[in-house]
C-alpha cells in the first residue's frame, strides 16, 4: 500500500491539468473518505426518519397505545423484513460487522449495493415495528457499501479499496450513534485491529463527517442525557465491580443461549423460519404490554433510566426481558442489530444494582443514574469484547472524566470474565454460524509476534574490519571455525562475508587486497533484538546473515541472525526446507 | 484522471440532490415530530390543570421523548416530577435546563425546592439565591420578593436566626409601595425576634395611614417586646380605637395597664404617686412571698422570715412619714429584697409573665442594664 501511493504521490508528466487538483492515491483516498461520511450521513439521517415514521405508522405514541398495535406489530414487522431479507435482499442477511469484515479480508472491499438497500429497507421496518434490535449494525453495514460503492465509482486501487468498508462502516456508526469516537475506536478494535495513521485518518474523517451531517439535519443532542458524575465514595468501586462480574456474567450466558438457540431452532423444518420472526415478534410484543420500554431500540428508556424514573426493580426487570427479547429476534434472525440492546441490558441491570446499593449499602452512593451509565458498557464489553470501544463509549456519551475509572474497572472485569468463560468471541460464532472463517481481531490483537532474540546467535561473532587483507581474514575465520564473519563498514554499519568467498578471493591471487578492494561491501539492514522475527525474514532477503545491534548502544552487535535461525525458531524442519 | 471528472461532478450532484433530500425529509420529519409531542404536551398541560398530575406526567413524559431538548416540555414535566415527589428524575431535567439558562428564576427557584425537600440546606439557599437575582421574564420583582419571602419562611425552619433577619433585611429595602407586604414582613421581623426592624415599619405604615388598626397592633406588639410599655400602651389604645381585629389586644392593653399602674421608676411621677405605688409593690411582692413561703416545705430561712415580717409591719403601721421620698427609696429596696428571696424559693416558672413580676424582674437588675431597660 505504502508503495503503491509511494509511486502514486510523484508527479506525473503525463497527467493533465485537470479540473481537479492531481491528488496521490493518499490525499484522494482521504477526501473520498470525506466523501464517504457524507453520504453515509445522509444515509443514516434518513434511515433513523424512517424508523421513527414507521415507529408512529405502527405503534403509535407510547401514551394510549393500542394493545392489539403492541402486540401484533413486531410480528408483522419481523415477517415482512425477514421475508425481504430473505427472498429478495439476499446479501443482507447477517451481521454487519462480519459483511464489513469480509469485505476487508475476503472480498477486496466489496460490497454490494443491495446490502446497503436491503438492510435499510428490512432493519427499518423490524426496529420501527418494536423489535427488540438496534439501528447501529445495519448502520455500519450501509456505510461500509455506500464507501464500496464510491470506492468502485472512483476506482480507488486495490489497496485502498480493501479498506474503504470500514471507512464507510465507521461513518455509519458514528451516524447511527452520534458518536465519532466510539465508532472509530469499534472499527479499529474489531473490524481492521490496525492503526496504522493513514488508516486512522481515513476512518476519523469519515466519522466525523458524518456526524456532522447527522447534527446537521436531527440536531446535536446527545443520545443520552448523562447525569453529572461524581464518585460519592471510594467504597462504591467496588459495586461497580460488582456490576462489572455481573455484565460479565449475563454476557457468558447471553451469547451461550444465542449459540444454543441457534443449535436448536437449526433442527427445526426449514419452511418453518420464515415463521420465526413471526413468533420472536409476538412474544415481544407481549413483553411489550406490560415493558414498552424494551421494545425497539430502547434508547429513550435507558435515557429514563439515566433520570433515575426507574426503581431497582423495574431497572433489573427491564434488564432481564430485554435481554430475553433480544435473544429471541436475533436468534429469529430478524435483521437488526445488537448494540442498542446490549447497551439497554447493561444499562438496566447495572442501574438495578446501583439501586439496591443506594438503599443497602453501608456508605453513601450515588444514585442509580450513576450506575445505569457506568452499567452500560460492561454488557457490551462482555458480548463484543470490545473493552475500548466500550470505555470510551461511556466516556463520550457521559462526557466526564470522573466516570473513566468506575467504568474501567466494570467493563475490564465483564470483558475478562467473557473471555474466560466464552472462548469464540462473539462476532466469529455468528460469523461461523453464517459459514465463513473470518479472522478473529481479538486473537489477532493478542497474538505475541516471535522476536529476533528467540532465534538470533550470540557470542560466536567475528567482526572483521574492512580494511583487513583478505589473507589475515580467511585465517581469523579459519582458526575460530566459522562459516562467515561480519565486516565493520564506515558509520557504524555492517556487511559480511563468507569463508567461501575469502578463499576464492585467496585463490584468485587478491590475498593482499583488502576485504573493502575485493568485495562491494554493501551495508546491510539492522536487526534489532526487539524486532519481530517475520520482518526480519523479510529484511534478510538476499544476505546469507544480518546482525543483531544494541539499540542502547550505536554499532554494537550483540549477535548475528541467518535463515537457519529463523527456521529453528520456528520449528521447519531441515528436510522440509530442502525439499 | 479526465475519465474521473464527470464522475466527480455526478457524485457532488447526487450529493447535492441527496443533501435537498434528506432536508425535505427531515423538515417533515420535523413538523410531524412537533406536532405530535405538541398535541401529548398540550394533552398534559389539560390533565395538569385538572389536577390528574399522574396522567399528565406520562404525556410529558412522552412528549420530551418524540422531541427531546425541548425546554417548554422539559420544564412542564420537571415542575409536575417535583409535584409528585419524584426528585431525582426532576433534579436531572432541571440540570439540564439550567445548563442552557443557568440565570432562570423559576428553574433556579424549582431547583431550591427539591432541595429543601431532599434536605440540603446549603444548596436550597445557594438556588434560592440564584433564583432571586436570576431573571423572571414576568413580574420580576413580584417573583423576586416571593422567593425571599419562600426562603424566608424556609430559614425560620431550619436556618440561623442571623440569616433570617440578614434576608428580611435585605427585603425590606426592595418592598414596593405595599402596605399588606411591608405589614407582613414587619410580622417577619417580629418572629425572627427584630421587634425594633418591626418596629420601624410599623410605624412607616401608622404614618403612611393612621387608621391602620392592624399596624398600631403590630407596632404595640413591636414595642412591648422592646419593654417600651408606655409606647406599647399608646399604639394598643390606637389600635382598639381603630377596632383592631387582634384577639390579643384587649389582654395586651390589660398587660401594659397594670404595668404601667405599678412602675414607680416613671420621672414624671408625683412623690406621693410613687410613694403609693411603691407601698403598693411592697404589698403585692409580701403576698406573693406569702404564697411561696405557704408552698415551701423546707424550714425558711431566718433572713427571709425576717424581712417577711418587717413588710408586714411597714404595711401595718399608718404612721405617716416625715420624708415620703427617703422612705420610698427604703421600701423599694425592701421590695427588691422581698422579690429576690422569694424568687430564690420559688422561681417564677417559665411564660408565667405578669406585669408585677416583668417590673420587679426589672427594678432587681443590675442598676446598669435596668437603665437600659427603663421603660422612658
Amino acid at each position: 500500500m505504502d508503495a503503491a501511493s509511494a509511486v502514486s504521490d510523484v508527479p506525473s508528466a503525463k497527467r493533465p491539468p485537470a479540473a481537479w487538483p492531481t491528488f496521490g492515491q493518499t490525499q484522494r483516498f482521504l477526501a473520498l473518505s470525506i466523501l464517504i461520511g457524507l453520504f453515509a450521513g445522509l444515509l443514516v439521517v434518513c434511515f433513523h426518519i424512517t424508523i421513527q415514521f414507521l415507529g408512529w405508522f405502527t405503534l403509535g405514541t407510547p401514551v394510549g397505545a393500542s394493545w392489539r398495535r403492541t402486540l401484533l406489530a413486531p410480528a408483522i414487522g419481523g415477517l415482512v423484513a425477514t421475508a425481504l431479507v430473505r427472498y429478495v435482499f439476499r446479501k443482507a442477511r447477517g451481521s454487519g460487522v462480519n459483511h464489513t469484515k469480509a469485505a476487508l479480508y475476503v472480498y477486496d472491499g466489496h460490497v454490494p449495493f443491495s446490502t446497503v438497500i436491503g438492510k435499510f429497507l428490512a432493519c427499518s421496518i423490524s426496529i420501527g415495528s418494536g423489535n427488540s434490535l438496534g439501528p447501529e449494525d445495519p448502520a455500519l453495514q450501509m456505510g461500509a457499501g455506500v464507501a464500496s460503492l464510491l470506492g468502485r465509482l472512483f476506482d480507488v486501487d486495490k489497496d485502498h479499496m480493501r479498506l474503504i468498508a470500514p471507512v464507510g462502516a465507521a461513518a455509519g456508526l458514528a451516524a447511527a450513534f452520534n458518536t465519532p469516537i466510539t465508532a472509530v475506536l469499534f472499527v479499529i478494535e474489531e473490524v481492521v485491529a490496525s492503526w496504522d495513521a493513514g488508516v486512522l485518518g481515513s476512518i476519523v474523517l469519515a466519522a466525523v463527517s458524518a456526524v456532522v451531517v447527522v447534527r446537521w439535519f436531527l440536531g446535536d443532542q446527545p443520545l443520552f442525557h448523562a447525569p453529572a458524575f461524581k464518585l460519592t465514595h471510594p467504597s462504591e468501586l467496588i459495586v461497580y465491580a460488582g456490576i462489572g462480574v455481573v455484565g460479565g456474567l449475563l454476557a457468558v450466558l447471553f451469547v451461550k443461549l444465542i449459540a444454543r438457540l441457534h443449535i436448536g431452532l437449526a433442527r427445526l423444518p426449514k419452511r418453518t423460519t420464515i415463521l420465526w420472526p413471526v413468533v420472536a415478534g409476538l412474544l415481544v410484543g407481549g413483553f411489550g404490554l406490560f415493558l414498552p420500554q424494551v421494545m425497539g431500540a430502547g434508547y429513550d428508556a435507558i435515557d429514563s433510566a439515566l433520570r433515575d424514573q426507574f426503581v431497582w426493580q423495574t431497572l433489573l426487570m427491564l434488564g432481564i426481558v430485554k435481554m430475553v427479547a433480544t435473544l429471541l429476534c436475533f436468534s429469529a434472525e430478524t435483521p437488526g442489530g445488537m448494540f442498542a440492546p446490549t447497551l439497554f441490558t447493561g444499562a438496566m441491570v447495572g442501574g438495578g444494582i446501583g439501586a439496591l446499593a443506594h438503599l443497602y449499602w453501608p456508605f453513601p452512593t450515588s444514585t442509580a443514574g450513576a450506575y445505569v451509565l457506568v452499567g452500560m458498557g460492561t454488557f457490551f464489553a462482555g458480548v463484543f469484547r470490545a473493552p475500548m470501544t466500550s470505555i470510551f463509549m461511556v466516556f463520550e456519551v457521559s462526557a466526564s472524566y470522573e466516570v473513566i475509572l468506575p467504568v474501567m474497572i466494570a467493563n475490564t472485569i465483564a470483558y475478562l470474565i467473557s473471555r474466560q468463560l466464552q472462548p469464540v468471541p462473539f462476532f466469529e460464532m455468528i460469523a461461523r454460524q453464517e459459514g465463513v472463517d473470518l479472522p478473529s481481531v481479538e486473537e489477532e490483537r493478542e497474538r505475541q509476534p516471535m522476536l529476533v532474540e528467540a532465534a538470533m546467535q550470540r557470542g560466536t561473532i567475528l567482526t572483521l574490519s574492512a580494511d583487513m587483507p583478505v589473507e589475515s581474514a580467511l585465517s581469523a575465520l579459519e582458526s575460530a571455525a566459522l562459516p562467515y564473519g561480519l565486516v565493520a563498514v564506515e558509520r557504524g554499519n555492517w556487511s559480511w562475508v563468507t569463508r567461501e568467498d575469502l578463499d576464492a578471493a585467496v585463490h584468485g591471487g587478491r590475498g593482499s587486497d583488502t576485504i573493502r578492494q575485493a568485495f562491494p561491501l554493501e551495508p546491510t539492514p539492522r536487526l534489532y533484538p526487539d524486532l519481530a522475527l517475520d520482518t526480519a525474514l523479510r529484511l534478510l532477503g538476499p544476505h546469507r546473515l544480518l546482525p543483531v545491534l544494541s539499540r542502547a548502544r550505536t554499532g554494537q552487535v550483540l549477535g548475528i541472525l541467518t535463515l537457519e535461525d529463523i527456521h529453528r525458531a520456528y520449528g521447519v524442519r531441515q528436510a522440509d526446507h530442502a525439499a | 484522471m479526465t475519465t474521473t471528472t464527470p464522475r466527480y461532478t455526478a457524485t457532488i450532484l447526487v450529493l447535492i440532490l441527496l443533501f435537498i433530500g434528506t432536508g425535505f425529509l427531515a423538515r417533515a420529519y420535523r413538523t410531524e415530530r412537533q406536532a405530535r409531542a405538541e398535541h401529548q404536551f398540550a394533552v398534559g398541560q389539560q390533565l395538569n390543570r385538572a389536577g390528574r398530575k399522574n396522567v399528565a406526567l406520562a404525556h410529558y413524559r412522552t412528549a420530551l421523548q418524540i422531541e427531546p431538548g425541548n425546554p417548554r416540555y422539559e420544564l412542564a414535566l420537571a415542575l409536575v416530577l417535583v409535584d409528585l415527589g419524584h426528585l431525582g428524575e426532576a433534579e436531572s431535567h432541571l440540570q439540564e435546563l439550567l445548563q442552557q439558562d443557568p440565570t432562570n428564576g423559576l428553574l433556579n427557584l424549582t431547583m431550591a425546592r427539591v432541595a429543601v425537600r431532599e434536605g440540603r440546606v446549603d444548596s436550597a439557599v445557594t438556588y434560592y439565591h440564584r433564583a432571586i437575582y436570576g431573571l423572571w421574564p414576568e413580574k420580576p420583582n413580584t417573583n423576586r420578593i416571593d422567593t425571599r419571602l419562600e426562603l424566608i419562611a424556609y430559614l425560620a425552619k431550619t436556618g440561623s436566626r442571623q440569616q433570617r433577619i440578614a434576608e428580611l433585611v435585605q427585603l425590606r429595602s426592595e418592598l414596593p409601595v405595599d402596605p399588606a407586604l411591608k405589614q407582613r414582613v414587619a410580622g417577619l421581623f417580629m418572629a425572627a425576634g427584630s421587634p425594633q426592624d418591626a418596629a420601624g415599619l410599623y410605624r412607616e405604615l401608622t404614618q403612611a395611614k393612621p387608621s391602620n388598626a392592624e399596624a398600631w397592633a403590630g407596632l404595640g406588639e413591636a414595642e412591648f417586646e422592646l419593654a417600651d410599655y408606655q409606647a406599647a400602651q399608646a399604639a394598643f389604645r390606637r389600635a382598639a380605637t381603630y377596632h383592631a381585629k387582634d384577639p390579643n389586644l384587649a389582654v395586651r392593653l390589660a398587660w401594659v395597664n397594670e404595668y404601667l399602674s405599678l412602675d414607680p421608676t416613671w420621672d414624671r411621677l408625683a412623690a406621693i404617686e410613687r410613694a403609693r405605688r411603691i407601698r403598693r409593690l411592697v404589698g403585692l411582692t409580701l403576698a406573693a412571698l406569702n404564697s411561696c413561703l405557704d408552698r415551701h416545705d423546707a424550714a425558711i430561712p431566718d433572713a427571709v422570715q425576717t424581712l417577711a415580717n418587717q413588710a408586714g409591719t411597714l404595711l401595718d403601721s399608718r404612721r405617716r412619714v416625715r420624708n415620703p421620698v427617703q422612705a420610698a427609696d427604703g421600701e423599694l429596696s425592701l421590695t427588691e429584697q422581698l422579690w429576690r428571696a422569694k424568687q430564690s424559693l420559688c422561681p417564677e416558672p417559665a411564660g408565667a409573665d405578669t406585669p408585677l413580676a416583668a417590673l420587679l424582674d426589672r427594678l432587681t437588675r443590675p442598676p446598669l442594664e435596668r437603665a437600659q431597660s427603663r421603660t422612658h
